[in-house]
This record gives C-alpha cells, structure tokens and sequence, in this order.
C-alpha cells in the first residue's frame, strides 16, 4: 500500500443499541439502508462463529489496507454532494399546493423528506412522486397527538429532523365586527397554535440532536398588509409571523434559525379559482388583474414559493428572515 | 440452501437476451449471476462477481477470446449485459508471466483492452477469474462460510467441510498477488471444483452455468450444515426493565454521531439513520459479550468501506 493516505471521517456506520436493535448509518436514506443490510448481514456471520468457538475475522491490519484501498474507495463514487444532502425535511401540508412544491424541492436539494398531510393519500402521492425514500405521512396539524406521532415516525424512519416547512394553512373570511368567535377560533388553531405545535416538536428533536437546525414558516401578506373581511385570515397569521421572530430570539443560541416566506396570490387548494373570483371582485379587478397584479406583472406560482423556502434553509447565516414571493407589492413590503 | 435454477427461465434469458444481440453464453451468465445475486446470504450491495470466458467479434469481424467479467457499479442481483464488460483474454493471461503489478497498471492493463472503451471498469478480481481455465467462474461472499473461516481454526473447519473438492487459499488482499497465488494453488490442485478464499469467501467453477452454480448452492448447504453443530448460545445481559423509544433515542445518536467542524461556523456533516430490529439482531446486541465479538472487524472484507470495521455500542437507554 503506497501512497500518502487522506484521513476518512471517523463517523460510526453502525450503532448496535442493546434492548432496541441496529442503526445503520449513511450520507442518505439509501446508504443508511445499505449499512444496516450489512450489519444484519454481519450479525448473521458473528453470530454463528461465536456458536461454534469465536469469531476472528481478518487482522486490523489488512482491514486498514482495504478501507484506505484506492480500488475499494473508487466504489463509492467522488459526486459532489447536493446543497441539503444528510438533513431531513418535514413538510406540513405537504399532499398539495406549496407544502407539495416545497416537499420536492427540498428532495430536489438532496434532502431526506417526509410529507406530512392531513390527507394521507395526498401525502403518500406526493412521496411516491418523489420517489427514493421519501415518507408520506397522516398528521392534522391542529392535534397535538398526531403531530407528535408524525415526528416519531420521521425519527424512527431517518433519525431525526433538521428543517420543518411549517406550512399548512387555511383562509377563513368574514368582517372583524360581525364574525361569529368559533371561526375565528377555528382559524387561530390552524393558523398559529398549529404552527406553534410544530415547531415546538422540531426543537424538541433538534435540541437532541445538538446540531442546529431551521424552522420555517408559510405566513401571508394578510400577517402585514391585512386584506379586507380578512381578519380571521390575517389574524393569526400575523401572531404567526411574530412566533417566527420568537423562535430565532429564544433558541439562537441552540443554532435553530427561524424564517419565514411571505407569499401571496398562490393558485392552490388554498387560493381556488372561486376564491380568485371573489377577492377579485371584493378589488374590484378581473382576475387576470388580480393573479398577476404586482409590480413584476407576473402571476406568482407555488414553484417560485418552494424555491424560496430552499433558499432559506440553505441561508446559514439568516434568522428572524421574512422573503417576500408576491412578485411584488409595495404595500404588503417589509420596513 | 436451495437451487433456484429452472431450465425454462434459463431458455427464457437465452431468447430475450438473444433478441437483442446477445449470445447465449452471456445470456446465461446474467441469469446465473442474478439468481446469486438476489440471495442476501451471498452477496450484498455490489460484492462477489462472476465471469464466462466465449468469444467475440471486434471491429474487423476477427474472433476473439473474451472473458466478460463483472464490471464496477453493477450489483449481481440485478446486472444486465453491459455490466460484464467483455476483456481481451489472452493479453490478461500473460500477465501471470510477472512477479508482480500495481493496483493502477492492473487498472488501466484491464481497461485498454476492453471491447467496449465506455465500458466499466472489470471488477479487482478479474485477472483471478482469467487464470482460472474453467468457462464459468462463480464468487460469493457466502455468510456460512465466512462464519466457517472466521474463527480460530477457520483454515482447519473449512478443510474438514469441503475437503479435497476444494482448495483454500490464505487470505491476501485482492489484485494481481492474489490471482497469483490462486493461479499456483490451482495448479497444484487441478481437480477441485472451487476455492475457499479464507476470510474473504468462496469461488466455484465448471464448463456450464448450471454446474458453477449448483457447486456453489452445494458448497454453501455444507458450510451451513457444519455451522449447525455449533451448540453454544450467546450469554445474554440483564437489561433496563424500561427501556426508552426509538423515536427517542435515534435524534441523540444521530447528533452523536454528526461531525462539527468549529472551522466552518459549526456545520455539521450529519448522517441519516436506518433503524433494524428482529429477534437475531436483539439477540447479538443482548449479548454479555457484544463489547467483545462486534469489535472484531467486518467479516467480506469490501464491507468495511459501507460499515467501517467498529460499530459504536452503546449503553441501553433507560426511558424517562
């Protein structure tokens, strides 16, 4: 063996935990899976030479030499690795609109991904488009159990999680003075408690993890330029956008950074075309106007949301972040 | 173990294959190395290979010998064609003629005489399935034998479970100086039917696929009837009466084992995590001795570069 040899990384590939089992560990989902068919595999091998007198492989000495072999390291390929290659997402709402578009650009990015939905068929479609690994999973955001639930499967299925798109939401109309409490109520629980709920679960098991991570969070314009009969909306969503900024002050120091996107005007099963209909008329524009009515002229799509999410959890060095994607709306801008 | 071989399917392959320009010979050696393949008892993610020495057509239409050889990249449970990149096998064989050869001029010797530039790279092994004479040469990483040979007296349990059909060979890191000395204990041994590579696992050969293979489905069924003597049972450790989750347990181990690199404003490289149970697996992790016998080494050498030699025990864990 010649040569100058490059320190690998120490990192365990296995972890055998007495009482619960095996971990096999890996840069993804697919090389994880891979080191723990060998260690069941390993497992088989010890396990019958220990019945039989005791198990002595090969010497430490010819291991160093096929670990540090030039021909075994070519097997694992020198590709470089994606910008979120090694984290896992969890996407709220993710069977449909930007919880969909945001769950296949984090995979995109090379992320581990579980789509979480309150709608299970909708979740497990979007992890079968995904492909590879990826976990489509049953959670109503509003229940505190399902939510707990939906994080222990990620953790039983990847380990952890690092970045958590807080997205699910629904718009509730009706004039601040007249609206009955339970609607606003009921939007408050979605819009902000579910939010609170989720996060409260992503610290939970970063903090664990002691190795950071990132919140993120779908707000609206409505938590800044409030839209008329929007208040049910808007309401909560602004306490949402707050509990951002409380997330980045109270654990900054726990490397967790918190963010958020701004969007507006997204066609989903949030924003349907009926609904396009009435806002447009409550503006008193066509629909056209009103799609692609901001200052870049250009409708806004659930794509160009998703980007900007990545984009947010690629950002090391952002916290307390607000990114606006409405194409452009002086209004509803920041500061 | 049982042979899976069907004779129909075999003629299945020959037909489909033949379809699409393949020779019979290849055809074949697809199906048998995939019928090897798929049994996890064997091979694993991209180990063992096989090979069929026949003859091909190059550019000029001059036949030529060939070994096609299992290439780089390719797992045996699902290969196809042009995973066995075929090799000129005369200038292969002339190599025996040297005392010895590096890794990289193995390499590149194997490369420039491929058929097919784009091809991939023939596996390490090939000059070792070139010295051999027999048409088809089968390789496993076999768990009954690598759990007959990793012991003490593995050399002499081996002898002892295959006998005189068999030669064995001392274990010797992959490349030229192993296909060496396979190539001398071969010589002096011209009758047997296959190889026990101490340590490392196990080569069978014949003139058919069919008997290569079946050599090595009856080769390991002995392997695992001698294991069945073994009467010792692993000693068990008294464990926590409440232990904690996995959903628990898996974030800790996970930032555990995640690198931070303090030079780059705390990064962390992390891994993903795949968790595994069955009665096997809490058996071994139950052990009294598991400090002991996991800290061994891996048992198919390749292993290493997915597992690295040492996995971390640690402590059961105490729920809340």
């Amino acid at each position: 063996m010649n040569g100058v040899k490059k320190e690998l990384d120490p990192l365990p590939r296995v972890i055998l935990v007495p009482g619960i089992g095996l971990f096999g560990l890996g840069a993804s989902a697919k090389d994880a899976a891979i080191a723990a068919d060998i260690a069941e595999n390993t497992v088989e091998v010890i396990t019958d030479a220990e019945r039989m007198s005791s198990y002595r492989p090969i010497s430490e000495e010819d291991q160093f030499d096929v670990e540090y072999w030039s021909l075994e390291q070519a097997k694992l390929g020198k590709a470089a690795e994606k910008r979120l290659a090694r984290q896992v997402a969890v996407v709220t709402g993710g069977g449909s609109g930007i919880g969909a578009a945001t769950a296949k650009a984090m995979a995109r990015e090379g992320a581990e991904v579980a789509v979480l939905d309150r709608d299970l068929e909708a979740a497990r479609a979007v992890a079968k488009q995904i492909g590879g690994h990826a976990l489509g999973l049953a959670c109503d955001v509003t229940k505190e159990d399902d939510v707990r639930r939906a994080f222990d499967a990620v953790c039983e299925k990847f380990g952890g999680v690092d970045i958590v798109v807080s997205n699910a939401g629904a718009a509730w109309q009706g004039r601040i003075g007249e609206v009955d409490e339970k609607t606003l109520r009921e939007s408050f629980e979605l819009n902000f408690f579910a939010h609170q709920t989720v996060a409260q679960n992503g610290v939970r098991i970063m903090k664990a993890q002691g190795t950071g991570g990132c919140l993120l969070f779908n707000t609206s314009k409505q938590a800044i330029n409030p839209g008329k009969d929007f208040g049910p909306y808007g309401l909560p969503k602004a306490a949402t956008l707050f509990l951002v900024k409380q997330y980045a002050l109270d654990h900054g120091k726990d490397g967790i950074r918190s963010n958020a996107v701004n969007a507006d005007r997204i066609r989903t099963g949030l924003l349907t075309n009926e609904m396009v209909a009435t806002r447009a008329k409550a503006r008193g524009i066509s629909e056209t106007d009103y799609m692609s009515g901001n200052l870049l002229g250009r409708e806004v799509t659930a794509d160009d949301v998703a980007d900007a999410f990545v984009f947010l959890a690629l950002a090391r060095k952002s916290t307390a972040a607000v990114v606006t994607v409405d194409g452009g709306n002086i209004e509803a801008s920041l500061r | 173990m049982k042979s899976l071989w069907s004779e129909s399917e075999a003629k299945n392959y020959v037909s489909r294959y033949g379809d699409k320009g393949i020779a019979p010979d290849l055809a074949l050696r697809v199906y048998t190395t995939r019928l090897l393949g798929g049994d996890p008892a064997l091979v694993l993610h991209g180990g063992g290979n096989t090979s069929v020495k026949t003859r091909a057509k190059d550019l000029l239409g001059d036949e030529v010998d060939v070994i096609c050889v299992k290439g780089s990249g390719w797992d045996m449970g699902d290969i196809e064609p042009p995973g066995l990149p075929a090799v000129k096998l005369a200038p292969l064989r002339r190599l025996l003629a040297l005392d010895k050869l590096s890794d990289e001029d193995m390499v590149n010797y194997q490369r420039i005489n491929l058929l097919d530039s784009a091809a991939p790279n023939p596996s390490v092994e090939t000059l070792l399935h070139a010295f051999l004479p027999h048409k088809f040469v089968d390789h496993t990483h076999s768990t009954a034998v690598l759990a007959l040979t990793d012991q003490p007296e593995g050399d002499a349990i081996a002898r002892d479970t295959f006998g005189a059909r068999m030669a064995y060979v001392p274990y010797t890191i992959p490349g030229f100086a192993l296909a060496k000395s396979v190539a001398e204990i071969y010589a002096a041994n011209p009758k047997v039917q296959g190889l026990i590579l101490l340590r490392h696992g196990i080569f069978t050969f014949a003139e058919s696929p069919r008997e290569a293979y079946e050599l090595m489905i009856e080769m390991v069924t002995l392997a695992e009837e001698k294991l069945k003597r073994g009467k010792k049972t692993l000693v068990h450790a008294n464990l926590r009466a409440r232990l904690a989750s996995v959903a628990n347990i898996a974030p800790v181990l996970r930032g555990a084992s995640a690198l931070v690199n303090d030079k780059k404003d705390g990064v962390a490289k992390r891994q993903i995590l795949c968790f595994r149970s069955n009665e096997k697996t809490l058996s071994y992790a139950n052990g009294a001795e598991v400090a002991r016998y996991s800290q061994q080494g891996v048992a198919p050498p390749d292993h290493t570069i997915r597992t690295k030699n040492w996995p971390l025990v640690v402590p059961a864990p105490e729920a809340d």
